[in-house]
């Protein structure tokens, strides 16, 4: 039977995370709810959904893949040789209070990073460090449609402890092995149970909040939609207002493109990976002046179809969790429900 | 099935895929004003001899400091004891390459991406229509097909450069055009003094080579231009879009299919490409 954690207690138990792992939990700062280091004296903010996802946590906007160090050989100064450095360490970190569709956008990039063909061997070790402690989303915004998209407010596939609301306090069911090893006996074992059905009822609630569901689902019928859309000139009317700033692209918790630079100071350096963003007309443009992706409209198109078409066809899985960050950020009001629900007919 | 696949694909070293293996230049050639050829050693001596790839394949070639950036692997595929690639200077990782000398040490992650079906294409007569640089991928299949002579038929090399200053491989070409059994056919853009061969554009030398396309296939490299009134003229030959490969460019950065910027539609070009029929391509969104 799950435990119940009354808010008050909520503080020992992150205490007691943060003495073994790196807890990231979303906190307010400088007006901004963001996912941040736990620190004891700081306030936590477990009722605002944070301005960018989770995905940092697993894949960071800068990170180093390795370090390079030019040296002169000893016996022959005029040989010049070359070392590669890579570090094997990533911290142990727990994400606590995130909302499941954050959680579901740590497995879309999974199914990307780490299924079949190439494994990023950075990613999969962020991932392993990383325990999930998902928290039942209570306000759904009016920019949510995670229910569209296949996706829960109140359920977490991933996450190794699920919180829900209930009451003052959160019902705390353990989901996997590694999420038991986050419980704290001394303090858990003084707490009271919670019965499921409350549990249940109370996970209810959220979805009745949100919009009446339109179902799209990872399916091939789905993806020929977009691609038989591909020529249509309704993308230019869509995407006339965008302003190519790339802030759907990183506050989405499932786009996953990244460049790959080398940054140099002296004889050494270091290559990086940075979040890159489709919506940039440099991303695309070769060395020779040509662009596949010149007219913002075929960026836009770019990145609406590898959700809901590429990935389906190279994943089977739709690449959007519906939590509608893209929609509440854009400066240009640009709605991606109206996009989808023109070009998508629905499935059920 | 064979385990090609598994074969050519780049491993690194501790199976890091981003992580390159250090390599050296050990010769500098240079092609044209703008084009250089580098042939390269792996530092791993055991690495080096075990290496293996087939035509087409691509590598991904850093300047620690600089960059990274996709050149097409052009040596054979039989020849163990150097790698060759051919770089034209355009922008910054190319024109650092330009800058090298032989000794200086570069980092290299290969083989990536597919290949042409050389299996598929023996018992057949081949024909390649290069232009400029675009000779480079195909470099490495004629090697590969002049080395195993007997299994293709007639072999013919339509290729074009602007002008004679700028074609390349011309040590190839002379090598090329003294065998007796292969058919070479060069052509520059417009008329020089003492140019003795064909003057015009390769499009247009391919519709007056009167191609046969039974039992043929054919292989294009070039300016995407080029390469649009190639397929013209092979498609008024009679050739369908099965018959005709090429291999595309992309910018790329990861070569893994993980960065997602070489997309055509659903296909990476960096790990479902670089080569395509023309079948495969029309099957894609126009997104050339």
């Amino acid at each position: 039977m799950p435990k119940l954690i009354p808010q008050n207690k909520l503080k020992d138990w992150l205490d007691n995370l943060a003495q073994t792992h790196e807890v990231w939990v979303p906190q307010d700062q400088d007006g901004m709810c963001v996912i941040d280091l736990y620190q004891a004296e700081r306030e936590i903010n477990l009722e605002s959904r944070t301005r960018f996802s989770a995905k940092e946590l697993v894949f960071p906007q800068t990170e180093r893949l390795f370090k390079y160090k030019y040296e002169k050989d000893k016996d022959n100064p005029e040989h010049v040789s070359v070392k590669l450095q890579t570090e094997n360490n990533v911290p142990k970190r727990v994400a606590f209070g995130i909302p499941p569709c954050d959680v579901a956008g740590i497995e879309i990039i999974s199914k990307v990073f780490d299924d079949k063909g190439y494994k990023d061997p950075y990613f999969k070790k962020r991932r392993e460090a990383l325990s999930i402690v998902a928290l039942g989303c209570q306000h759904p915004e009016n920019a949510c449609f995670c229910t569209t998209v296949g996706g829960s407010p109140s359920k977490a596939p991933g996450a190794d402890i699920l919180l829900t609301p209930v009451g003052d306090g959160y019902a705390v069911e353990v989901l996997t092995a590694k999420g038991q090893a986050l419980i704290p006996n001394d303090l858990f074992d003084k707490l009271a149970d919670v019965d499921a059905p409350d549990v249940e009822k109370a996970q209810q609630k959220a979805g009745k909040l949100l919009p009446a569901p339109m179902v799209i689902s990872p399916s091939a019928q789905t993806a020929q939609a977009l691609l038989k859309a591909f020529a249509s000139p309704y993308w230019n009317e869509a995407t006339a207002a965008c302003l190519s700033c790339g802030i759907c692209t990183f506050a989405c918790p499932t786009c996953h493109c990244f460049t790959i630079v080398d940054e140099k100071c002296g004889r050494c350096g270091e290559r990086m990976r940075c979040w890159d963003a489709c919506m940039f007309p440099l991303y695309t443009l070769e060395a020779s002046g040509h662009n596949p992706r010149l007219a913002q409209s075929q960026r836009y198109r770019n990145r609406i179809s590898h959700k809901y078409s590429y990935m389906i066809t190279n994943n089977n899985i739709l690449g959007c969790t519906g939590c509608g960050r893209c929609i509440k950020l854009c400066p240009a009001g640009i709605d991606l429900r109206r996009i989808v629900e023109k070009l998508i007919p629905k499935s059920e | 099935m064979c385990d090609c696949a598994k074969k050519h694909k780049y491993q690194g070293p501790d199976d890091n895929p981003y992580l390159p293996y250090l390599a050296r230049v050990i010769s500098v050639t240079l092609e044209t004003p703008n084009i250089k050829s580098f042939q390269v050693v792996l530092d791993d001596k055991e690495k080096m001899s075990q290496f293996s790839f087939e035509p087409g394949q691509v590598a991904q070639l850093s300047l620690f400091g600089v960059g990274e950036s996709t050149f097409v692997i052009n040596s054979a595929p039989h020849t163990k004891d150097y790698l060759q690639f051919t770089i034209m200077r355009a922008g910054e990782v190319t024109s650092a390459f330009h800058d090298l000398s032989v000794g200086a040490q570069i980092g290299i992650r290969a083989p990536l991406g597919n290949w042409f079906p050389c299996q598929e294409m023996e018992g057949r007569n081949i024909v390649f229509v290069g232009g400029g640089l675009g000779l480079a991928p195909l470099r490495t299949l004629i090697l590969h097909m002049l080395a195993h002579r007997e299994k293709y038929k007639d072999i013919h090399i339509i290729y074009g450069s602007r002008t004679p200053n700028d074609l390349c491989y011309s040590k190839d070409l002379a090598d090329w055009q003294r065998r007796g059994d292969i058919h070479v056919t060069l052509t520059i853009d417009r008329e020089v003094p003492g140019w003795e061969y064909k003057v015009g554009f390769v499009p247009v030398v391919v519709g007056e080579a009167k191609l046969n396309p039974e039992n043929a296939v054919a292989i294009t490299c070039g300016p995407p231009i080029m390469i649009k009134f190639v397929l013209i003229e092979l498609e008024k030959a009679g050739f369908k879009p099965e018959q005709i490969y090429t291999t595309l460019e992309r910018r790329m950065k990861c070569g893994l299919g993980l960065c997602g910027r070489c997309n055509i539609g659903p296909k990476y070009v960096c790990i479902d490409g670089p080569v395509f029929t023309f079948a495969q391509l029309k099957a894609l969104p126009d997104e050339l």
